[in-house]
């Protein structure tokens, strides 16, 4: 397998892409988003009226986020060249719904409902069933448009490029994908919600790379820079706990050679304000409260 | 328990996991199979440390550019058709190994798809899918066997294009996609969830009905003898009791303070409620890879039954959920399987392979060596604990649902199974019996053995 004939064909934002790590370490959380020179990433939304997901499946956009903005994101789909494997795993990206606020309300994407997006731009498509067809040459070079093809394939997005016209047509508010997260998921409160985003921006812009904390029984994992080569230091915990959870915590974190955060916010909202918009309530951030626990065998 | 055996249980080297971990994809070899890279502790802004992240994140690019496709040798085309019904992928002419769970037959040869089956054949790169038109949907209607359709004239659906219909209508969610393609990439064979078997409330009572009329009524007077030797001896009418009783040995000490009747398997299949809340809801039916005797039609029981979950929406189910969820699952009693051979069937076709000795065996071979120096005596015994443990932990009716537990892109597996403390029930009785006879089972005391 080789190249994908994508990767050359959109050369629009290849420079970003080799940029010096040293230097993306510099860019990530820094506030200047505003004054950035890049066109909002499309956050593509899944499903947006029943349980908002967003899936990024732009190979360029992926690479930006990674190297740019420090967003990792989980990949989920099957990787073709090794399909019977879990380990190696590859478009889409899957990200949560913290670090989509983040991007959002940075300014550094924008969310569009996808499927009302992909079908209104169906219309003024050309592709048709030969775009799909390729030749790949026996040193592995990938041909389009040859007159033999010898290989069909599927495509992670369209080629046609972003219809801006159409994109703004079907964006998706913040506080519209916010309000229908809380409503697909009973057991969070608007107030949860907005300290957990609060506290996972504290980390977010203190540089860390953050992964979700499920596999260490945590609600995020904080790396020092990407996991791709550095391994994880600390396990957070979001929100309030009791004595079990520091003990089950921080004795677990400490097994895997981590500590263990404990980290919440208070915002002073009222609960029955609901009119308050969400989007005012991100404006007044008060500065969480962080405990670190290590678990002490004395003996 | 002492603070060193306490210690002593947590392991000095940590073992980690290799798919806990964000992988490195610079060791992603010809095999597919991960290695353990070597990663720094802390970024130090040395050149050498950012060209080796540089080189890792190309690594990454480099493999999830590769190309999703497959030989036009082995060409399966699918069309995405929206016409309402369960499914909503159509292949009119199907190629490859792939269709020993997926799909379901049609008139004329045709397969159709649901939606996650399509996302994970596409994904993988082994069918390409087009979006259908009102063409396609009339040489759909008038399809025979070996009709031919023009693709180029459909539009050819991207991943992302595919991901926004397949999962933009709630029916499936991307939870469940992950834990399907999860246990796909693995070899399991996967079906959406569907009960086959009936209902076990009304397989188990009418059972119990049986056999209580078969036993009529001379038994029934029997019952009502043996209520004055039963088990429960703790005295409550006589508070004199302890004052007046000498006892000779600890069994019947513990015997005596039993005072709380405990869950007995399927005691909750003995109320006929069986409606299952709708957070909790079975999802697949999943076979193991190497199950023989699958068949897409008529399928035997599931080696697994799995619920998806998502961790930030679903707390974990109550107790009454879990009986539901139990009581819901396909599932043969023991008394209604025919052969009692099932068993030992399964040992000999595990003994026929034909691989190499591997460690496990040796293992197992030294293990049965050290029990046959045993005595016969000190053989039972440990075959009687090992047995009770076994089901305190599995319990004795061997039913179970798996938990695939999804928050944020991240998987975890866990199985729930009805562990048995009672000991009493019809079907630990009967493994322990055979064991040593006429003991009393429900006292965890092993001074007597």
């Amino acid at each position: 397998m080789t190249r994908d004939p994508r990767h050359s064909m959109d050369t629009s934002r290849q420079h970003d892409n080799d940029m010096e790590p040293a230097a993306v370490d510099k860019m990530v959380g820094s506030d200047t988003a505003s004054g950035s020179l890049e066109p909002p990433i499309i956050l593509p939304v899944i499903n947006a009226h029943q349980d908002p997901q967003v899936l990024i499946f732009n190979l360029n956009d992926l690479k930006q986020l990674r190297n740019q903005y420090g967003i990792l994101g989980v990949l989920l789909g099957t990787l073709s060249q090794y399909p019977q494997q879990n380990f190696f795993l590859s478009i889409p990206l899957r990200l949560s719904v913290y670090e989509v606020v983040w991007l959002v309300e940075t300014r550094r994407g924008i969310l569009v409902d996808q499927l009302k997006y992909r079908k209104d731009k169906l219309l003024t498509s050309k592709q048709t069933g030969k775009d799909i067809k390729v030749h790949v040459r026996k040193d592995g070079v990938i041909e389009e448009n040859a007159h033999e093809y010898n290989f069909i394939t599927t495509r992670n997005t369209d080629k046609e490029g972003r219809n801006e016209e159409l994109i703004h047509e079907h964006q998706i508010q913040l506080q519209e994908y916010i309000d229908q997260y809380i409503v697909s998921n009973k057991q969070l409160s608007r107030k949860q919600f907005m300290c957990n985003y609060q506290n996972f921006k504290y980390f977010k812009e203190l540089n860390y790379y953050i992964s979700p904390g499920l596999k260490f029984g945590g609600d995020l994992v904080l790396y020092p820079s990407d996991p791709l080569r550095f391994h994880s230091h600390s396990i957070v915990r979001l929100g309030s706990i009791d004595l079990n959870d520091i003990i089950i915590g921080g004795r677990l974190a400490t097994g895997v050679k981590k500590n263990y955060i404990v980290v919440d916010t208070q915002i002073n909202s009222n609960e029955d304000h609901d009119h308050e918009s969400i989007i005012t309530i991100l404006q007044k951030p008060d500065t969480p409260k962080v405990f670190s626990v290590e678990w002490a065998g004395f003996g | 328990m002492s603070q060193d055996d306490d210690e002593s249980v947590i392991p000095r080297e940590v073992e980690f996991d290799i798919e806990d971990e964000t992988p490195d994809w610079s060791t992603l070899s010809g095999s597919g199979i991960p290695k353990r890279g070597d990663k720094d502790f802390e970024p130090d802004s040395t050149a050498i440390q950012s060209q080796s992240l540089q080189s890792a994140r190309e690594a990454m690019y480099g493999a999830i550019s590769g190309i999703r496709g497959h030989h036009v040798k082995q060409l399966l085309v699918g069309v995405w058709i929206e016409d309402g019904s369960e499914y909503c992928c159509v292949i009119p002419r199907i190629k490859g190994n792939y269709f020993r769970d997926i799909g379901i037959a049609g008139p004329n040869n045709v397969v159709y798809l649901n939606e996650l089956e399509t996302v994970y054949l596409v994904e993988r790169g082994s069918m390409v899918i087009y979006l259908a038109n009102e063409l396609f949907m009339t040489f759909l209607k008038e399809f025979k066997k070996d009709d031919e359709f023009d693709y180029d004239t459909l539009y050819p659906l991207d991943l992302e294009f595919l991901y926004s219909l397949a999962f933009g209508h709630g029916k499936y969610g991307i939870d469940e996609y992950q834990i399907y393609s999860y246990l796909k990439r693995h070899g399991y064979m996967v079906l959406p969830y569907r009960q086959f078997t009936t209902s076990q409330v009304d397989r188990y009572n009418a059972y119990q009905d049986k056999i209580n009329s078969n036993q009529g009524i001379w038994s029934t007077i029997t019952n009502w003898f043996g209520w004055f030797k039963t088990e429960e001896k703790f005295p409550i009418i006589d508070s004199m009791h302890y004052l007046q009783t000498h006892y000779f040995n600890f069994t019947d000490v513990f015997q005596s303070l039993r005072l709380i009747q405990s869950y007995e398997t399927f005691d909750s299949l003995k109320s006929k409620d069986s409606k299952i809340d709708d957070d909790f809801k079975l999802t697949f039916n999943v076979w193991k890879p190497g199950n023989s005797t699958f068949s897409k039609k008529n399928p035997p029981l599931p080696d697994f039954q799995i619920l998806v979950v998502n961790a930030d929406k679903n707390g974990f189910p109550k107790l009454g959920d879990i009986q539901k969820l139990l009581n819901g699952i396909n599932y043969e009693f023991s008394f209604e399987i025919k052969n009692s051979n099932g068993v030992k069937a399964e040992k000999k076709i595990r003994k026929k392979n034909t691989m190499a000795t591997s460690k496990k065996e040796i293992r197992q071979a030294q293990r049965e060596k050290r029990i046959q120096s045993q005595s016969i005596d000190q053989q039972t015994r440990n075959e009687y604990l090992k047995t009770r443990d076994s089901i305190f932990k599995n319990g004795a009716s061997g039913r179970s649902i798996i938990l695939g537990v999804v928050s944020n892109g991240i998987i975890n597996f866990f199985n729930l199974i009805e562990g048995d403390f009672n000991l009493r029930g019809e079907l630990s009785k009967n493994k322990l019996e055979g064991i040593y006879k006429g003991r009393n089972h429900g006292i965890i005391y092993n001074g007597d053995l």
